[in-house]
């Protein structure tokens, strides 16, 4: 009923069916019906939906009818762009628990935990504009294997050379009191007496530490002068991002976790006896972020 | 609208549903049959500042504060379901925890301050007696994670949250979620909080001109002494400034206080200056709970007062306090008790 009455409306206005798509839940579909009922009786739609309906079925050219079909794939109607971060510790892959790292230091060691949000991204068109794309903050974490293809839907149709993101959540959103997704405090990535969330961290056990015991590297901070937030900016160089209707590019970015340790301070885990750990902003925390902001890197884009 | 379409059941049916829809969004505000107000509602009191809690994205209803008292009284909240927000937090405390210097968590651990007040929360930027925390509803993710308090996970206490018999319906009550978040718990739990305002004590119906507002002349000399020498650092009508300051309690800091958010060592030994509202029934005092008595808070003001490189400058010399002074000054100090508040079944556990 409501999908003749949606397509009614569609086809007697002469609109282009697009606005169809506006129209998918019923309380709006309702709405514009009254709407409908203002210029024409009840009883002239009756008979308008039920011949209306039927030619909808058999010249099925609105595309909103394809998102009503459950048994088609859904159609995106806006561009997207899908982030894929491949994970490398120098020349080897980035694995939890099992793979041995070496640091600048000549330390080894084992990674059980490295999860850092990737936030703020912007689309820099062919005119070096900054495109913001909103509300984009993920949680990136090596445990979990779906959070490494951020999939960024809405994005403006056009053409870009580059892109930027930034590691860390930005100041604007703690005045706004607790939020849900992967923003949600119960991530583990949110200081709870000193309010902030943790920007990237890094948790594994050396043998350098005794007992191979465990070190831990939370960092955050967004106070001058220890504002852990980077702001990372990437060149497509010769590849570009084309953002279409229906399709969805994939960019593919690389994070080497050896800069954590390297460029321009070299970072020691032994050094932090006797907690191992990075636990509060500070300087030393500001320190690593400058590390660790040349560890994104552009790889490709292939289309999909 | 015509009645032509109105002959067609299901529009009908519709417009009724829609009806309901609409209405339904007016269903929340109860009303306290008795005296014929809503059960809650937020109002800034004659003479207070506008508040700084943002409520219109956490809209005030029954059911809301209903969720958030519940947590409030729940020691779900903790790892092992012994201790809730109200074990050092009591009403007839103003909550705080009565004759506490400091509180003790799970399995006896003690913290190291003193439990504070909860109440005119929604006129704090900032929580805890070092500030650390900047919004009301990351408040309440610090004691449920504090190793010497509930030492539990927000994960886990959402976990324990979303099997238990009534919560789940609580929360689809209170915010239309299907599923229990943290953000839904810490919006109710900062709505109940929030909504704890003191401003019916008889210091205020004296400044509002009303009955039960007749002062002493006491009391009158010791909101005197009290503009004199306190109101710098106790602002009416908060008594508070909400500033941070070393009051010289200590020389030495075993807690270096709001220098351990700022990292600035100007501001090693310097506490948030609390509210004196409700101050008789909230002792012992001070960030530690180390001086028991108003009487001897007086007495570190008038002699006590310990150097140090961060000492408020205004009290390098101390406040001289007479003996008549201090009398008065305690007569007025008691002005600040707000039994409606103290006694609102409201705020009680149920």
């Amino acid at each position: 009923m409501i999908l003749t009455f949606r397509t009614a409306v569609c086809l007697m206005y002469l609109q282009d069916c697009d606005i169809g798509h506006k129209l998918q839940y019923p309380f709006i579909t309702i709405l514009a019906s009254e709407k409908t009922k203002t210029l024409i009786t009840m009883k002239k739609i009756l008979t308008w939906a039920v011949i209306l309906g039927a030619t909808s079925l058999m010249f099925t050219s609105c595309k909103d009818d394809k998102n009503d079909d459950p048994t088609t794939p859904v159609a995106t109607e806006n561009p997207q762009m899908t982030l894929d971060i491949g994970m490398i510790f120098g020349q080897q892959t980035l694995s939890l628990n099992n793979q041995t790292y070496t640091n600048e230091a000549g330390e080894q060691f084992t990674v059980s935990t490295f999860k850092f949000y990737l936030t703020n991204i912007k689309l820099v068109d062919m005119n070096n504009n900054d495109i913001s794309l909103p509300d984009s903050y993920y949680l990136v974490d090596l445990a979990d294997a779906t959070s490494n293809l951020i999939n960024v839907k809405n994005i403006p149709e056009g053409t870009y050379k580059g892109m930027r993101f930034m590691i860390g959540v930005d100041t604007s959103l703690y005045s706004q009191g607790s939020q849900p997704g992967d923003l949600d405090p119960a991530n583990g990535m949110f200081w709870t007496w000193n309010t902030g969330y943790i920007n990237l961290k890094l948790e594994g056990n050396s043998p350098v530490i005794t007992g191979n015991g465990a070190f831990q590297f939370h960092i955050g901070g967004f106070v001058d002068p220890n504002n852990t937030l980077r702001e990372i900016t990437m060149d497509f160089g010769t590849f570009t991002l084309n953002a279409q209707k229906n399709k969805n590019p994939e960019v593919h970015l690389v994070v080497d976790l050896e800069e954590f340790f390297k460029n321009p301070m070299m970072v020691s885990i032994a050094s932090m006896a006797p907690s191992y750990s990075i636990a509060m902003p500070g300087p030393m925390a500001n320190a690593i972020a400058t590390n660790y902001q040349d560890m994104w890197q552009f790889d490709h884009i292939h289309d999909d | 609208m015509s009645f032509r379409i109105l002959k067609y059941r299901t529009e009908g049916a519709m417009i009724f549903i829609i009806m309901a829809f609409l209405l339904s969004s007016c269903s929340d505000v109860d009303w306290d049959e008795s005296s014929n107000n809503p059960y809650v509602e937020f109002k800034v009191p004659d003479g207070f500042p506008n508040a700084v809690y943002d409520f219109p994205q956490n809209e005030v209803s029954r059911s809301r504060f209903e969720l958030g008292r519940k947590l409030f009284y729940d020691p779900i909240l903790s790892k092992d379901n012994t201790i809730s927000c109200g074990s050092c937090h009591q009403q007839s405390g103003a909550f705080s925890h009565i004759d506490h210097s400091v509180s003790h968590g799970i399995n006896g651990l003690l913290g190291t301050r003193n439990s504070p007040v909860i109440f005119n929360m929604a006129w704090h930027t900032n929580f805890f007696w070092d500030g650390g925390v900047t919004h009301l509803e990351f408040q309440p993710l610090n004691p449920i994670q504090n190793p010497v308090e509930m030492d539990e996970t927000v994960a886990n206490v959402v976990n324990k949250l979303s099997i238990h018999s009534e919560y789940p319906d609580l929360f689809k009550e209170a915010y239309g979620s299907d599923s229990i978040t943290s953000q839904y718990m810490l919006k109710a739990m900062a709505q109940f909080m929030a909504l704890m305002v003191s401003s019916n004590s008889k210091y205020d119906k004296y400044i509002r001109g009303e009955s039960g507002g007749n002062f002493t002349s006491a009391e009158l000399n010791g909101l005197q002494v009290f503009r004199q020498k306190c109101e710098t650092c106790h602002k009416e009508p908060l008594f508070t400034d909400l500033s941070f300051r070393n009051n010289g309690i200590d020389s030495i800091f075993n807690d270096i206080g709001r220098a351990l958010i700022t990292l600035d060592p100007n501001d090693e030994g310097k506490f948030k200056v609390p509210s004196l509202r409700n101050v008789t029934v909230s002792f012992p005092y001070m960030h530690n709970g180390s001086v028991k008595t108003l009487a001897d808070v007086i007495d570190h003001y008038n002699s006590g007062v310990l150097p140090s490189a961060t000492l408020d400058p205004i009290l390098n010399n101390g406040i001289p306090i007479s003996q008549q002074e201090k009398l008065d000054l305690l007569a007025f100090l008691s002005t600040l008790t707000d039994y409606e508040f103290l006694n609102d079944s409201r705020f009680a556990e149920q």
